[in-house]
């Protein structure tokens, strides 16, 4: 547990000593409990959306048999 | 009764998160679209299914971006290419799956799975499933309200369309 929070508070864009003075500098407050409405605001990002297709098997309509045998004329 | 007839005889709409958490109806919810007859359920040939990954994430910026934050990922399976009496296209399953979905501490959720109605695209006698499904819903922070929405168009053929 403690090596997942060591890696939780070093990411990408820096470390959490750098994170505290930067909340610092700003005036921000060390929890999230303690953020105005209007910190929340300016501090969050813009969300991120995607959508990607995995499978995309297709198959060719046949035309229905009254006789169910399952041989059928491609329409499509 | 006609095969030329297209219904969805499952669910219409079901949560798929509320209140941050998954719902217990994603495993029990199905929706479909095939031919309006009593033996609907023996569609053969069925292949797939096909997926659309939607994902969705947000948080805090720098120096704030390590508190909670929402990130998510639903899948959207259906069925392709059910035939009856051996011709057709129909759609006996589409369903919901999230795979990963993290709300945070201030943040909450509430997403749902809405079909339309289905209808023919095909030609007379060899009918072909066509139906809107769209996942909408809100995430939310103390500060901020962001609606969800993701629609696609689905065919009984496999293909689709992201709306």
């Amino acid at each position: 547990m403690p090596d997942e929070q060591e890696a939780d508070e070093t990411s990408a864009t820096g470390n959490q000593s750098d994170r505290a003075a930067a909340r610092a500098a700003l005036g921000l407050p060390d929890s999230i409990d303690q953020l105005t409405d209007e910190q929340r605001k300016k501090y969050i990002g813009q969300p991120t959306v995607e959508v990607e297709a995995e499978n995309a098997e297709q198959v060719q309509v046949l035309a229905m048999q009254e006789s169910g045998d399952g041989s059928g004329e491609v329409v499509a | 009764m006609s095969a030329e007839t297209i219904v969805n005889v499952l669910q219409e709409a079901w949560p798929i998160i509320k209140d941050g958490k998954a719902t217990a109806e994603i495993a029990s919810s199905k929706a479909n679209a095939v031919p309006q007859v009593d033996d609907w359920q023996s569609l053969t040939d069925v292949k797939g299914p096909n997926s659309f990954r939607m994902k969705y994430s947000v948080g805090y910026i720098w120096p704030l971006d390590d508190y909670d934050h929402v990130q998510l990922e639903i899948l959207l399976k259906w069925d392709v290419g059910g035939r009856y009496h051996g011709g057709g296209a129909f759609i006996p399953n589409i369903w919901i799956e999230v795979p990963s979905l993290f709300v945070g501490y201030g943040w909450d959720a509430n997403i749902s799975m809405n079909a339309q109605q289905p209808t023919n695209a095909g030609q007379t006698g060899a009918p072909l499933a066509r139906i809107p499904v769209s996942i909408i819903g809100t995430v939310s922070s103390g500060a901020e309200l962001y609606r969800v929405e993701w629609g696609f168009i689905l065919f009984g053929d496999g293909s689709s369309t992201n709306a």
